[in-house]
């Protein structure tokens, strides 16, 4: 037995090889999209359908309507009403989830591999025979108002929804995915027939069969559960405007008397998913503060201790979204973080841009886990499911991480001027006004009250 | 169903688990060290938690963070702490795991000539923050304060929960830390799970090497103490909150008793969906209530058992209680239905495969291995675990719900919007938590 050198790091051994899923594809009689990947690692398999029908989809007059028609999906759909569904759901130890994304309702059922067609079935009939039935309407809705409600108390749910409506303002991308109090009174059950005859269709949805099964399985599972599904493709997504509005960089302030801790967002409208700079920003974001050790992080919580932590990220849409930074601090030091979160930004662009070292970094951490995300039968629905959304060949596993290594520092540097503007942040402080307030203007931040919500 | 593992003891006392798992060309680390809040003395609770922080902030031969190191090898790291036990894991690529055992170790045998006054102030500010955020910022978030310390004497190590009070973790010294550490991470104290890509017999080589010179440290007493309530208790919290919400709660038996899993069950009938009778009682059928949960938390020494409802606006929380204590009654009379049982075993039973999923993480193979091992000294236990809900019939659970939800009293919190305690259950009495 050797004795331990400890007065160095083990260097890494050889990387062993990883081959990444084979995603197979067809395309049924109806026009939708398949896509099956074998993976053996567990008896599981999951089943995620994506309609691009999202948030984004809402009508002007009915925002939250996407969300209001995918609560309603599990319901009651074909011979089953909501109970029935879930009994079903829970004697073959099936997961379901529905989510609303800004450019997608996502359906994801997760079973025991040997109860897949069960829950292929399930997925057809909450995706092609949902009830939508009068009734659960009205108590859905009286569900969302509730929640709608409790939201008021959420400092973070505040913070987010300061931000969106303050950088994305009319764009469809503007509203919280659950709407306003408002138009959820308002939507009728027509209005939701009406969203799901539209949007829910096959020429605009995508399946995504995961797990352990033979592609062939899989094919002969789609053909059974969605062969009969017919439609007219969606027509679109609706006219949208070309851009969100250019912003100014400003503080806005959302009162919330006597909080211990102040919640934070800094943000901007950025990059869409497409932009051929998706890999620079990825590396940008690492540094800056989308990991653990980043330049915020290690500033704000582990030099200063003013948080538990703060998060920095790109939201990769169809259309440019949201850049935004994350955090709760304490309240003597809401304006110091503000600030500082807004230096670090501005010097990364400016006197202490990403260095050669932190871009090595930041490739290694970045991919070298990237194999991880590869475990679950769930992990790769999912990753496929976003591929598909946002129209990335099936070499986008395979080159990613070439791609992340080919990315320069003139790279990094030039993505980000393009996709994040210093001068264009705007920050959203939730927290106690009497203790803020003061602080900021100390420090020279000008504020303005955000407008209060009605509910 | 089965984790196959290969399973040693080092000489000083640790246990190493191995379970290989080509999948993906990862490897997890997990290392459990048998001390939660619950081996915090009064007057210093927090502190399990707030040392946990300690260990990622460096070691004597790597006095740099821990975080580092792992996030530039491609790896994720992060660590917990609740009442009965603190965890630390790492999953790496396995070309790696040599540098994640060296860390682990290192902290594990090194710890304190790297730990500072200046990190323990600074780590202690994070977690304040920490609390900030999670508790005191949140709705009702704190609510688990107020239970615990309803449910517990005050000398009973459940009575605080792992965040601690921030007058505790203001008065803790980087002295305590250095106690803190002698006296409870050390090998005879902790478990070292390896699950992934790897050669069993190279990887209990590696441990060898890096763990096997760590010195053996102190006997560890475990605290065991009974819980029981004497009466019930009727207490009433002002929080930011917009709709009042009703929380109950009564002692159950530990994690793996037979009891635990019937409880684990009663929890299912009661509030998971929407066949559930709580939820069907209160929100599907009649719109008294905006939401319902039932859960069985277990630990080590003893188990709760929460109901919580949220009401809908206008509606009271007595009505709720009412419905409750109907419900309750009837599942302890006659027991869940052959369709219920069915349901609630079938999601059991799946729930131990999604469990197993992954080598490691929160949760994951390595994690699950641990936590057999650290409760039950058999890191194969899952079988075991997985038959007690095979064996819990409809007069298992009825017999489980009439003993300690309907024989034994409870605790009812009720939290309600600031300035309006009316809202509460009538004749609570109000509290305040630290």
């Amino acid at each position: 037995m050797s004795r331990v050198d400890r007065t160095r790091l083990p260097a890494p051994g050889t990387p062993r090889p990883f081959t990444f899923p084979a995603v197979e594809r067809t395309v049924l009689a109806g026009g939708l999209d398949v896509r099956l990947i074998t993976h053996r690692a567990a008896p599981i398999v999951s089943l995620i359908a994506l309609v691009r029908g999202g948030s984004s989809a809402d009508p002007v007059d009915r925002p939250g309507l996407a969300a209001f028609t995918a609560d309603l999906l599990d319901d009651g759909a074909g011979a089953l009403d909501g109970p029935g569904l879930a009994d079903v759901l829970a004697r073959i130890g099936a997961e379901a989830d529905i989510e609303v994304w800004p450019d997608a309702t996502v359906v994801t059922i997760t079973t025991l591999a040997r109860h897949v067609a069960r829950a292929s079935a399930l997925l057809a009939d909450l995706l092609m025979r949902p009830r939508l039935a009068p009734a659960d309407v009205d108590r859905v809705r009286g569900l969302r108002l509730d929640r709608l409600r409790q939201m008021r108390a959420q400092a973070a749910t505040l913070a987010d929804r300061a931000l969106t409506r303050a950088i994305f303002g009319q764009h469809p991308y503007g509203h919280p995915g659950i709407g306003d109090p408002d138009a959820v009174r308002a939507t009728t059950v027509d209005d939701i027939r009406g969203f799901h005859a539209h949007s829910y269709c096959p020429g605009g949805t995508t399946v995504v069969i995961a797990g352990d099964l033979s592609i062939a399985e899989g094919v002969a599972l789609a053909e059974e559960a969605f062969g009969g599904w017919t439609g007219a493709p969606m027509n679109g997504r609706g006219p949208r405007p070309a851009s969100a509005p250019e912003s100014l960089g400003r503080v806005l302030v959302v009162p919330r008397p006597g909080a211990s801790q102040s919640e934070l967002r800094v943000g901007q409208v950025s990059a869409p998913r497409n932009t051929p700079d998706y890999h620079a920003l990825l590396l940008w974001n690492a540094v800056l503060g989308g990991q653990f050790v980043s330049r915020l992080n290690l500033n704000l919580r582990q030099a200063k201790g003013y948080t538990y932590g703060v998060r920095s990220g790109f939201d990769f849409r169809r259309d440019p979204g949201p850049f935004s930074i994350h955090t709760s601090v304490q309240t003597s030091a809401t304006a110091a973080a503000t600030s500082e979160i807004l230096r670090e930004v501005a010097e990364l662009h400016s006197t202490r841009p990403v260095t050669a070292d932190e871009l090595a970094r930041a490739k290694a951490a970045v991919g070298l886990g990237y194999p991880r995300g590869f475990e679950t039968a769930q992990q790769v629905a999912r990753a496929v499911a976003q591929m598909s959304l946002h129209d990335i060949g099936p070499e986008h596993f395979e080159e990613f991480v070439p791609r992340l290594n080919a990315v320069t520092l003139d790279d990094v540097s030039a993505a980000a001027a393009r996709h994040v503007r210093p001068d264009q942040l705007t920050a959203v402080v939730v927290g106690d006004p009497a203790e803020v307030e003061p602080q900021l203007r100390a420090r020279g931040l000008s504020y303005v009250r955000a407008e209060e919500e009605s509910a | 169903m089965d984790i196959a593992c290969t399973t040693h003891t080092l000489a000083n006392g640790l246990d190493v688990i191995v379970h290989e798992d080509r999948h993906i060309p990862m490897a997890a680390v997990s290392v459990w060290y048998h001390v939660g809040s619950r081996h915090e003395q009064p007057g210093r609770t927090g502190f399990a938690h707030l040392f946990e922080h300690l260990m990622f902030k460096g070691s004597a031969h790597h006095p740099a963070g821990y975080f580092e190191a792992l996030q530039e090898a491609g790896g994720l790291v992060n660590g917990s702490t609740n009442t009965d036990r603190t965890n630390y894991w790492e999953v790496v690529p396995s070309q790696s795991l040599e540098l994640a055992l060296w860390m682990e170790s290192d902290r594990m045998g090194h710890l304190l000539p790297a730990l500072s006054e200046e990190k323990f102030t600074t780590e202690r500010e994070v977690v304040l923050n920490e609390r900030r955020q999670n508790y005191e910022n949140r709705p009702y978030g704190l609510s688990s304060v107020a239970l615990a310390s309803a449910l517990f004497a005050p000398d009973h190590p459940y009575s605080w929960v792992t965040i601690g009070a921030p007058a505790d973790l203001l008065a803790s010294t980087v002295d305590d830390a250095r106690a803190f550490f002698r006296a409870f991470y050390h090998p005879g104290n902790a478990s070292l799970a390896i699950a992934g890509d790897v050669d069993v017999d190279d990887t209990l080589a590696l441990v060898e090497r890096y763990f096997g010179e760590i010195a053996p440290g102190p006997a560890v007493e475990h605290p065991r103490r009974d819980a029981t309530l004497a009466a019930p208790a009727q207490l009433v919290l002002e929080d930011r909150v917009e709709l009042p919400r009703l929380s109950l709660a009564w002692h159950t038996p530990a994690m793996f008793h037979d009891d635990d899993a019937a409880m684990d069950i009663a929890a299912d009938v009661l509030a998971n969906g929407k066949t559930s009778r709580l939820y069907r009682a209160l929100v599907y059928d009649t719109r008294l209530a905006a939401d319902v949960s039932a859960l069985q938390a277990s630990h080590e020494m003893s188990s709760v058992f929460h109901i919580a409802a949220t009401a809908a606006p206008g509606k009271p929380l007595s009505a709720i209680a009412e419905v409750i204590e109907r419900t309750l009654d009837d599942l302890a009379a006659t027991g869940p239905t052959a369709d219920e049982l069915e349901r609630a075993t079938a999601r059991a039973e799946a729930q131990f495969v999604y469990r197993v999923q992954t080598i490691g993480g929160f949760g994951g193979k390595s994690d699950q291995l641990n936590a057999y091992n650290v409760y039950t000294g058999s890191p194969r236990f899952i079988r075991d675990d997985r038959e007690r809900y095979s064996r819990a019939t409809a007069s298992s659970v009825a017999a489980a719900v009439r003993q300690w939800l309907r024989a034994a009293p409870g605790v009812a919190l009720s939290v309600v919007p600031r300035g309006q305690i009316a809202l509460g259950m009538p004749g609570a009495t109000p509290v305040r938590p630290a």
